[in-house]
């Protein structure tokens, strides 16, 4: 017999409390998971979007709490091309449109003719000829969403446009976009002359020194602007500052009470098993090994609710990406990473639930303990 | 005791500010003030759901506004879906007189607003032509029949009612105002025969830059209770500076050409 | 194992379980010690298995003081084997696994704890109970299954606490026969706590005990005839 075998029929001496504890547990992990899966995903797709476009650093202004910047003149291209190992500048205007039924979509309005098309695969029709063109490109998951196809119209804002083609991006927040040309969303949302980002190819062979005064000569020129790395404007995106923030006070939260929820069921076990490590001990265990025991009992627990409660985490992001109101906007990352720290917050909740009722039925003076009834 | 005293002076400051009577006409100007804009341009979903099947009608409306002096013109117009889209009300005000306006269809129909087009639904939904257009805060018989707490919120309610031989569907009209938001968080509206016609609700109450208050979604339930509308604002920006021709035929025109391809 | 004047106070000194008990028990001995209730026998028991400290006096094992014994449960896992009076099995756990408890404490590893315990399962007569849990085996067996633990890392002292208490005399009468042959063919020590006079009649030697003191030691093997 293992030393493990004893820590899992000890479990299953009480199905229900055992297993009642453990799916305290997993729902704890599973918000988890899910929170920190959606605001890792949200954040990894705007990271492949920038790196896919081969967009080295994104100027913008500063905003606490919109989710969209504020747009701004498109004059600040010219300045900006001037600036050292500054190579190619492409202004956007991106916005959250509410389209038809769908509640809100990201619409871009790229330049014709930038880099910043390059990186998207065309899977149907073509691109718009130019820019007076009234067309519109769909990400596959927009198409989806808005029940699109090439040949439909689409109405964004005021304006009518003729869908020319669908195209696939690596990144979510692309494919559920909806890009026009850079003149056409101007008109449409009457932001004339205006952009809210500057996405900007830099020289080759840029060393992060000459970056770092790159970026210091931006916001020291244009106050009010700041300039960001590809990662950090996910970083700094105050919807995924939001999920980041939602996701740790959650994990915290299920920590505590799921901690909580450990102790008192390891606790109530030792103190109905008080006269059975009274026997333990007669018969030669150590104090370390009862230790054990408990401290195994509650890692078990929380090790099987931290898997069963992965899964639930994971087919809720699953759900969710599916739901009317998200679908094509979150992208759930399921990666080894995440389960190896949901797994670490079960371990954590396990090692904090049991120590103390380890402790206690460790200190037990074994005389007492067995004429305990 | 020491400690029953500063509770009676708190006490006595909110009985104090309870007090303080608002006339009905100094609740009107707190929301007329706040109100007051430049321009401003929203995007708002207006959604119509049959109580009986739970489906749902949505329309995508912009809305516009432009004050001149003490002139002010207000442009709704829907944008989807394609069978009404271009379509627009524009309500026209100026101080002592009626309001006016014009209800234009593409590609250039302009009808004047008779009392049989402010009856009709507007795009389909619970209001009226008449809801957007008829200003009930200035009828000349408004007083105030008392107060209420709604949602906790302190509330006057106002009593407006129309002048003989008004070109209105409603005999009376209540709105709970809260004076503090400066913003009515309920309107019902009463038929002849006093039954009551449909209830407006302020919802998603946001506090707005300028510490300004508004309602993201206002519910419109009417009487019967087989449907309800949302009006609900997606986007909005004010202080702007709107040319007035964007509120005429001719620029509605203009536009609807120059969006369509 | 000796006794010196060994004293136990509960309760802050309110209730005396023992008043100064001495005696010496000598190795490979069958010793039962009897007594009324509160007569202090399973106390005195508790201070043999190093299981509880005396407040004055105190138990030496081959001369060295028990208070000196630098790793008491290594003590009680080698040296000693304890059988209660209801048997305190692990209720999850089968036969042979309740036997491999103790084997946890010896560097063993499994393959052998496992053929250790159907030996000793055998050698108490259940072989062939091996895998019954404890609430599917009789009052009888269980003990035997208690007995079979109590013998698991090899003890050279046997303590049993009233082992036949809360057994029929036919069941406990089996267990006294089985006692006296693993008494008799491993040659361990074993001293019986009991109020049982037919358990006594078992033993070479009985210390009587009223209100914490031994008041009579008496050798049956020299004809001291036994009253109760």
């Amino acid at each position: 017999m293992l030393f493990l075998t004893v820590v899992l029929k000890n479990l299953l001496r009480r199905p229900a409390r055992s297993l009642l504890t453990l799916a305290g547990i997993a729902i704890g992990v599973a918000a988890v998971v899910a929170l920190t899966s959606v605001a890792w995903g949200f954040e990894g797709s705007w990271e492949r979007a920038y790196a896919a476009r081969g967009t080295d650093l994104i100027v913008t202004k500063v905003t606490s709490q919109s989710p969209m910047p504020a747009p701004f003149s498109e004059s600040k291209r010219a300045e900006l091309l001037r600036m050292p190992h500054v190579r190619q500048v492409n202004g956007l205007l991106s916005d959250l449109v509410s389209i038809e039924e769908s509640p809100t979509v990201l619409v871009f309005g790229w330049e014709p003719g930038g880099f910043l098309w390059e990186h998207l695969h065309l899977v149907q029709g073509r691109w718009p000829a130019d820019e007076k063109e009234k067309t519109a490109v769909l990400g596959v998951v927009a198409a989806d969403i808005l029940k699109k196809g090439v040949g439909s119209t689409v109405v964004v804002e005021t304006g009518e446009y003729t869908v020319c083609g669908i195209f696939d991006s690596g990144a979510l927040v692309e494919n559920g976009a909806v890009i026009l040309t850079l003149p056409q969303l101007q008109q449409v949302t009457e932001n004339e002359g205006k952009v809210n980002f500057f996405n900007l190819r830099l020289d080759p062979g840029t060393t992060p020194a000459e970056l770092e005064d790159l970026r210091a000569a931006i916001r020291a020129r244009f106050p009010g602007f700041s300039a960001f790395t590809a990662g950090e404007v996910a970083q700094n995106n105050s919807a995924i500052r939001v999920a980041k923030a939602m996701s740790w006070a959650t994990s915290l939260l299920a920590l505590l009470v799921g901690a909580v929820g450990v102790m008192n069921t390891v606790l109530m076990s030792v103190f109905e098993r008080t006269h059975e490590i009274g026997v333990l001990l007669a018969i030669g265990w150590r104090r370390s090994r009862i230790v054990r025991l408990i401290l195994y009992e509650s890692m078990v627990l929380s090790l099987s609710g931290g898997i069963a409660g992965s899964a639930l985490g994971f087919a809720a992001v699953k759900l969710l990406q599916w739901s009317p109101i998200l679908r094509g906007k979150i992208e759930g990352e399921v990666s080894p990473g995440l389960f190896a720290v949901a797994l670490s917050v079960a371990l954590g909740l396990g090692m904090l639930g049991g120590l103390y009722p380890a402790y206690r039925g460790s200190r037990l003076p074994p005389g007492e303990a067995l004429r305990y009834e | 005791m020491r400690s029953v005293r500063p509770l009676c002076a708190v006490g006595a400051l909110g009985l104090a500010a309870w007090a303080a009577q608002y006339t009905a006409d100094q609740l009107i100007a707190r929301i007329m003030d706040a109100q007051k804009t430049s321009g401003f341009r929203t995007r708002a979903r207006l959604i119509r759901t049959s109580a009986g099947t739970g489906a749902e009608e949505v329309t995508q409306l912009l809305i516009k506004g432009r004050r001149e002096g003490e002139a002010a013109e207000v442009l709704y117009q829907a944008l989807w879906p394609p069978a009404v889209r271009g379509q627009a009300l524009v309500v026209q005000r100026r101080p002592g007189h009626a309001a006016g306006g014009f209800f234009y269809e593409p590609p250039d129909s302009r009808r004047p607003l008779t009392a049989e087009l402010l009856a009709r639904p507007f795009f389909g939904s619970d209001l009226s032509v008449e809801d957007l257009v008829e200003e009930f805060w200035s009828w000349p018989s408004q007083r105030v029949a008392g107060r209420e707490a709604l949602e906790g919120r302190a509330c006057y309610i106002l009593e407006s009612r129309p002048p003989a031989g008004a070109a209105t569907a409603y005999s009376l009209v209540k709105s709970w105002i809260a004076p503090d938001l400066a913003l009515p968080v309920r309107i019902e509206k009463y038929f002849r025969d006093g039954r009551v016609a449909k209830r407006f609700t302020a919802e998603r109450l946001l506090k707005q830059a300028g510490g300004r208050w508004a309602a993201a979604r206002v519910v419109v339930s009417p009487a019967g209770g087989h449907s309800r509308t949302v009006l609900e604002g997606t986007k909005s920006e004010r202080d702007l500076l709107l040319p007035a021709e964007q509120f005429t035929l001719e620029g509605l025109k203009n536009s609807l050409a120059a969006a369509t391809p | 194992m000796e006794a010196r004047g060994l004293e136990r106070r509960f309760d802050g000194g309110r209730v005396q379980a023992l008043r100064g008990a001495d005696f010496v028990v000598r190795e490979g001995e069958f010793v039962a010690v009897m007594g009324p209730s509160g007569s202090g026998k399973s106390t005195l028991l508790q201070l043999l298995g190093a299981l509880d400290r005396p407040s004055g006096g105190e138990v030496l094992f081959r001369g060295e003081p028990l208070g000196a014994v630098h790793d008491l449960a290594g003590f009680r896992a080698r040296t000693l084997g304890f059988i209660f009076q209801s048997f305190h099995l692990l209720p999850t756990l089968t036969a042979a696994e309740n036997v491999q408890v103790p084997m946890f404490e010896m560097p063993w590893p499994p393959r052998e704890r496992r053929a250790r315990a159907e030996a000793l399962l055998a050698a108490v007569g259940l072989g062939e109970r091996l895998d019954h849990r404890p609430a599917t085996l009789s009052g009888g067996e269980r003990q035997r299954v208690a007995i079979a633990r109590s013998l698991a890392n090899g003890p050279q002292l046997l303590l049993a606490d009233e082992p036949t208490g809360n057994l029929d005399s036919e069941s406990a009468g089996k267990i006294l026969d089985l006692l006296e042959r693993i008494h008799a063919e491993r040659g361990m020590t074993l001293v019986v706590v009991t109020h049982d006079p037919r358990v006594a009649g078992r033993a070479r030697r009985t210390l009587r005990m009223l209100d914490g003191r031994v008041v009579s030691d008496e050798d049956q093997r020299e004809g001291a005839p036994c009253s109760s």
